[in-house]
């Protein structure tokens, strides 16, 4: 196990981190934004990198420190390197953390700035992938089934002390980041909940191996559960402390919820969803279709780790559908459906594509239209329960409250999602099918030679089609049920009640808002309701609200 | 606290810098032993003289250090499993890349002799 894959888990940190950020609104405009930009990049960079230093530095001398069995060589240009790195990043780091300190406590900006908010989950991600492959590196050489691995140990250590110390600094209420104040936990969640879910599915997959083989008297190379026991140790603790401890004690943000969803429904759920369906696709492959092979002990061979992956990705499944659920009700709904959707209409695709393939006999080729079409089955037998079991929750959904289940934006994006998938999907086979018919009809390849590329043409086509013509009707319906309103935009000129203006102009009325703190500002004593029907009520759409002590003021704007 | 405690780290590793045990050469961790640091000053004669039939050996890697993972003899064969660890030149390069290697060696009178092809981090043009 190597860390080569750390700087793709950077950018996809930043980029998910990023987007999300993007949704809090800012704070109020200040003049020094643009330099302030350009020195945070520098400033979030220079201290991401004297701490990425120090680490590497201190695990390097922590590492010299552990006796090996030493042939050739002294270690002497190592150990330099640790030094050199432990002597010059370290004192910088702790100066550069003291100014960062002491900048976040004397100013709002600072806590309320993209590159504090972006720092901490990068840097605690990135130390915690460390710790994470270090300490199961190290269980396994302590479990004695592995190589030496002192480097390891270093690692470990340095590594985590480096995430500790980040994760007590995100934890703190004067020093957390004001944008995204959960991201941070949601990562570290993602990444306990994934080694754990890996630990436990490869652990279990080894064991039922074992029974599997012991039960029908082959024995294959018998594979250590070590690595992967450790990994299920190394990812409950992670687990624990961030989700258990933390996160799951927190209210429900929106990094949060990316979290329970993404990682835990959508993770848990096409995982089962596609281990039961290969699981389902080998029994019928075995008694209706044509298997590669005769024994039945090799068709099964892979059971073990199917069973294994269909019973961890539905435990996460289950554990986040009742976390989940109540705070993000129709993103989990919609989200589950999609998956459903997806699994059911690859199905159909096949099925009809199997029918189109069945009218002509294949030349050569080993693969039939039976086992296409059972292929296609399975997709279907494991789709449409799991869509129609979320969809129908939508619909009553949608029956009991029709206006608020329109406008919700999970029901949106799912709707644009699919039409726009099935949309592409249709158009690329449609011209596909176009290409075939016509080049048949102009004197080329005659359509029975292209049979395959025609069968699976239509059959996505047919898919798509359904799909769409399906889903523009409840897309149709939504619209007549809750058109657009015009876009609300209102700006808040007030002391600190303002934020509250914002927060229920936000929810009630989905305006954007945008909230300039005034100066000396004595007592606000105008009220909230009268404020939020006098912006319902106004001309414009555009307004903007100016609170002063004794009242307020709502300003139609051009 | 940490200043003290970094400081104290460095020390430690500092005093605590290893010099390999000298292994005796008639055995076979002791012959791969005496084959590496031959390598590791680039003396090629020297590192030939530890290998069955002496082929012409080229060793141009030489800022590595070796550590042993484990070795087994059976009869008047032994195998003898290293890991190498390549070091970068500058603090820069990384903390260099280690690569496992199992010699296979054959007693040959009093001593033990390296069999080709596994000859890293030399290596022999085969004739």
């Amino acid at each position: 196990m190597r860390l080569i894959l750390l700087p793709g888990v950077v950018i996809i940190v930043v980029v998910v981190t990023a987007i999300l950020l993007g949704r809090t609104r800012r704070g109020p405009f200040t003049a020094d934004q643009t330099t302030g930009s350009v020195r945070r990049v520098f400033w979030y960079g220079l201290l991401a990198a004297v701490m990425v230093m120090a680490a590497i530095g201190v695990a390097g001398l922590i590492t010299a420190a552990i006796p090996t069995d030493l042939l050739v060589g002294d270690g002497g240009r190592d150990l330099a390197r640790s030094l050199a790195l432990v002597v010059v990043a370290g004192p910088t780091a702790l100066l550069l953390w003291t100014a960062q300190l002491r900048r976040l406590r004397g100013s709002a900006n600072e806590r309320s700035s993209i590159g504090w908010a972006l720092y901490l989950p990068v840097m605690v991600t990135v130390a915690l992938i460390t710790v994470v492959v270090s300490a199961i590196e190290t269980s396994i050489w302590l479990a004695g089934t592995g190589d030496p691995a002192p480097e390891a140990v270093g690692r470990t250590v340095a590594w985590g002390a480096l995430w500790w110390w980040h994760r007590r600094v995100s934890a703190a209420a004067e020093l957390s980041p004001r944008r995204g104040p959960c991201a941070t936990v949601a990562w570290e969640s993602t990444v306990g909940l994934v080694t754990l879910a890996l630990g436990l599915g490869g652990t279990l997959a080894i064991l039922l191996d074992r029974a599997y083989q012991s039960l029908f008297g082959t024995t294959l190379v018998a594979e250590e559960p070590t690595g992967w026991l450790a990994a299920a140790v190394v990812g409950l603790a992670v687990w624990t402390i961030a989700w258990l401890f933390d996160a799951n004690r927190r209210s429900p943000t929106p990094g949060l919820q990316t979290h329970i969803l993404i990682t835990g429904v959508l993770g848990g759920l096409v995982t089962s969803v596609a281990a039961a369906g290969t699981l389902l696709f080998l029994v019928a492959e075995w008694l209706l279709g044509t298997p590669e092979t005769l024994d039945p002990v090799q068709q099964f061979a892979e059971t073990p780790g199917l069973v294994s992956a269909v019973v961890i990705g539905a435990a996460l499944w289950g554990y986040h559908r009742s976390v989940g659920r109540p705070a993000a009700g129709a993103a989990y709904r919609y989200l589950a459906a999609g998956i459903g959707l997806g699994a059911a209409a690859t199905g159909l695709a096949l099925v009809v594509a199997a029918a189109i393939g069945g009218l002509v006999p294949p030349l050569a080729g080993s693969q039939t239209s039976t086992d296409v079409l059972l292929g296609g089955l399975t997709a279907l037998v494991v789709g449409v329960p799991v869509w129609w079991g979320h969809w129908q929750m939508s619909v009553r959904a949608a029956a009991a409250f029709p206006e608020a289940e329109a406008r919700s934006t999970a029901r949106r994006i799912y709707l644009i999602a699919v039409l726009g998938i099935a949309g592409v999907a249709g158009l690329v086979t449609a011209v596909i099918l176009a290409f075939r018919i016509l080049e048949a009809a102009l004197g080329g390849r005659s359509l029975s030679e292209s049979i395959e590329v025609v069968a699976g043409a239509t059959g996505t086509l047919t898919a798509a089609g359904l799909l769409a013509w399906y889903h523009l009707g409840v897309w149709r319906s939504d619209r007549r049920l809750a058109p657009d309103l015009p876009e609300r935009v209102v700006m808040v000129v007030a002391g600190p009640a303002g934020v509250a203006l914002a927060a229920r102009l936000r929810s009630d009325l989905d305006a954007k808002v945008e909230v300039i703190g005034r100066a000396q500002m004595g007592e606000e004593t105008w009220d909230l309701d009268k404020a939020m029907a006098a912006v319902a009520n106004a001309d414009s759409t555009r307004v903007m609200v100016v609170a002063s002590s004794d009242g307020f003021e709502v300003i139609p704007l051009e | 606290m940490v200043v003290v405690a970094i400081v104290g780290l460095a020390v430690v590793a500092v005093a605590l810098r290893r010099t390999a045990p000298a292994l005796d050469p008639a055995t076979p961790e002791g012959a791969v032993q005496a084959y590496l640091a031959a390598a590791a000053d680039g003396d090629e004669v020297a590192a030939a003289e530890l290998v069955l039939g002496k082929p012409d050996l080229y060793c141009d890697q030489t800022g590595f250090a070796a550590h042993l993972i484990g070795s087994e003899v059976s009869g008047d064969t032994a195998t003898v499993e290293v890991r190498l660890t390549y070091t970068g030149d500058g603090p820069f390069d990384g903390g260099g890349y280690g690569s496992d290697q199992r010699f296979r060696l054959q007693r040959i009178g009093d001593g033990w002799l390296i069999e080709a092809p596994e000859l890293a981090p030399c290596w022999a043009e085969v004739p």
